[in-house]
């Protein structure tokens, strides 16, 4: 099978397993995250899912003009307008803090992938494109500059900066400046918000050089660099480049890359976080999230950047479940001691998200080259380990469920909100 | 969200802890799982905590909150309770008024509904004095014990936050940041997550949510 054939293939297999994803009101399912999860509530997330979701099915609709991926691709749009509350936010939008309006980056991220959508549909003269840049629009002036703008900046709390967030919303600016054409998004605000990651970047010279730092608060930097944080800086940077035609944002954006391919490992995916010192967390390793950095890599190609990208797309298409789904992550089960072997997974690995799969969906979307969905739905069991115990994780057109020892201890059910945990003690109440 | 907002401390008085958001998840989930009919019933001690498990439910409950009875502004709620409920949820019911209310509850809940509990354990109060910032929603709620003991309704289920592993692992955490590891900091903040939620009863826990149904005879 080459390598053409087999993207084909498993873009075809994660567009089947994106449509059983989906509820009445969007695209469900547990998180599974560094910061926290999100294993009981399950319902819909609309958070940075939304992203990749949208930006892949316009990928495929655009390289095939077959009208289906279009037509999915205003599906997810629509989850999005029913979705948006009287103050701009979005329900549900808080990923691994769900269920809760107001994410970030997340909200940020859903409005890049309206307005995406919005664009193509008006090239396309379709009417519909207006409702999408209008939610887009509500969310950033309602939520984003009147909520997050503070001392000339994009904060995520009281003195607190994120560098990938602020990033994300600079692709959002500039994308809504093109789409309605109103440069005040661009010439107030993008500016001083890549400044400002600027300022984050590790300058000299030595293995953290191009690093960006994953947040500050007040005037403390907060020294984690985060690869994958990293790799999804640079689409802003390069956004903020071709809006303000400041070199210093491209040089920033390719030195990112640069330390993001620097850290690399052989087999194709990355360390999760390095610290100051040269102390590091390997695990757990991302799998569908390494998507982000093929997007970075490609939005760099118009700056001469190239890298080697077949170790990880083979990373990403080596990571592919029986049910379609790409495996979030490998490593989880080695979070504490960083040590050991990976060759069993824990449950978190092999869990799939919607919220990650969609990164590895989009990258891979670019690379296929057509796209036959003709495959039933082929579930699958995996032996696997949640707190040192062994457990079977299956996934089947229903839903996702663990048996420890032959008895169900965790299930969800596609069409529900919650999942279930196995009853804990019984005891009378005293 | 991609900010490590430490699980425990450094957030403002009142404002959620990791545990008080898994307890409003365990108990919405229990309640939302079964197919009962008629509507939810949320009683809260102040307006965050209603805002935060408001949003926790699919259909708006009537939100009350302890211990002035006075009902809850939030947008899309409905505030003034009325008839009986199927479902309620009681969030950390508070030392000084739970007994008030105790009858009130009681009459909201139609027979056979089902009533969730969440309260405070016995770590609660030592761990509350070894933060400044006080201990999230936990500080000033009762043991659900004395709830259930005093309703005496059929348990259906019980379960426990943030036991002793997980006070070890929070101090490991924090000496791992006065001593400048982040690395190590973010291993144990890993632990801590993973030991959160007790599998058997704990000898001593923070946080625990009961779940009994009112008798039908009631």
């Amino acid at each position: 099978v080459t390598d053409g054939a087999r993207v084909d293939r498993a873009v075809a297999l994660l567009d089947r397993w994106l449509d059983g994803m989906r509820g009445a009101d969007g695209y469900t399912g547990p998180v599974v995250h560094w910061w926290r999860d999100s294993l009981t509530y399950c319902g819909p997330g609309l958070d940075w899912r939304y992203e990749g979701i949208i930006d892949g099915y316009l990928t495929l609709f655009d390289r095939t003009s077959d009208v289906r991926f279009l037509a999915k691709a205003k599906r997810a749009g629509d989850d999005l307008v029913r979705g948006q509350l009287p103050d701009g936010t979005f329900k549900n939008s808080s990923f691994e803090r769900n269920p809760r309006p107001g994410g970030t980056p997340h909200e940020a991220a859903v409005d890049a992938g309206l307005l995406r959508l919005a664009s193509t549909l008006r090239l396309a003269a379709d009417g519909d494109w207006e409702c999408y840049a209008e939610a887009a629009k509500r969310n950033v002036d309602q939520v984003l500059i009147r909520r997050l703008w503070h001392a000339g900046r994009f904060n995520d709390g009281p003195d607190w900066f994120v560098p990938n967030k602020a990033c994300t919303i600079i692709e959002t600016l500039c994308l809504l400046s093109n789409l309605s054409g109103k440069e005040d998004y661009v010439a107030r605000y993008v500016r001083p918000t890549a400044d400002a990651v600027l300022a984050h970047q590790m300058s000299l010279s030595g293995p953290l050089r191009g690093a960006i730092a994953q947040g500050s608060r007040g005037k403390t930097v907060i020294e984690q660099y985060f690869p994958y944080y990293v790799a999804r800086s640079i689409p802003g940077l390069c956004a903020a480049y071709a809006a303000v035609r400041d070199e210093r944002y491209a040089d920033a954006a390719l030195q990112a890359a640069s330390f993001v391919m620097r850290w690399q490992d052989q087999d194709g995916g990355w360390p999760q976080v390095v610290y100051s010192a040269r102390r590091m967390n390997r695990y757990p390793r991302w799998v569908a999230g390494a998507g982000e950095v093929l997007t970075a890599l490609e939005a760099l190609k118009p700056y001469g950047f190239s890298a080697n990208t077949g170790p990880i797309v083979s990373w990403i298409l080596d990571g592919q479940l029986p049910s379609g789904a790409i495996r979030t992550a490998v490593g989880f089960g080695l979070r504490v001691s960083q040590r050991g072997s990976t060759a069993s997974p824990d449950l978190r690995d092999v869990l799939p998200v919607v919220g990650w799969t969609d990164k590895a969906f989009r990258s891979l979307a670019r690379l296929g080259s057509t796209v036959v969905s003709t495959e039933p739905f082929r579930g699958g069991e995996i032996e696997c380990s949640w707190r040192g115990q062994a457990v079977d994780y299956r996934e089947d057109p229903a839903g996702f469920s663990v048996t420890r020892r032959g008895s169900n201890f965790y299930r969800w059910d596609k069409h529900r909100r919650w999942a279930e945990w196995g009853a804990g003690d019984q005891d009378d109440g005293e | 969200v991609d900010d490590r907002r430490p699980a425990e401390d450094g957030l403002a008085a009142g404002d959620p802890s990791l545990a008080d958001l898994l307890a409003l998840d365990f108990a919405v989930a229990a309640l939302e799982q079964t197919d009962l009919p008629g509507g939810f019933m949320l009683i809260a001690p102040t307006l965050r905590i209603a805002s935060d498990a408001v949003v926790r439910f699919e259909h708006p409950p009537a939100v009350v909150l302890e211990p002035g009875g006075i009902s809850a502004a939030l947008p899309g709620v409905v505030s003034v309770p009325h008839g009986r409920y199927q479902r309620m949820l009681w969030a950390f019911p508070q030392r000084p008024s739970w007994r008030s209310w105790v009858g009130q509850v009681d009459a909201f809940l139609a027979p056979g509904g089902l009533l969730a509990v969440i309260g405070s354990g016995p770590l609660e109060r030592p761990l509350s004095a070894l933060r400044r910032n006080g201990s999230g929603f936990t500080r000033g709620a009762i043991d659900t014990r004395v709830v259930a003991r005093r309703l005496r309704y059929r348990t259906i289920t019980r379960c426990w936050l943030y036991g002793v592993r997980s006070g070890v692992w929070a101090l490991l955490r924090a000496a791992a940041d006065v001593f400048g590891r982040p690395d190590l900091a973010d291993r144990y903040e890993a632990a801590f997550q993973l030991d959160l939620v007790e599998i058997t009863k704990p000898i001593v826990w923070r946080t625990d949510i009961w779940v009994g149904r009112k008798p039908l005879d009631r």
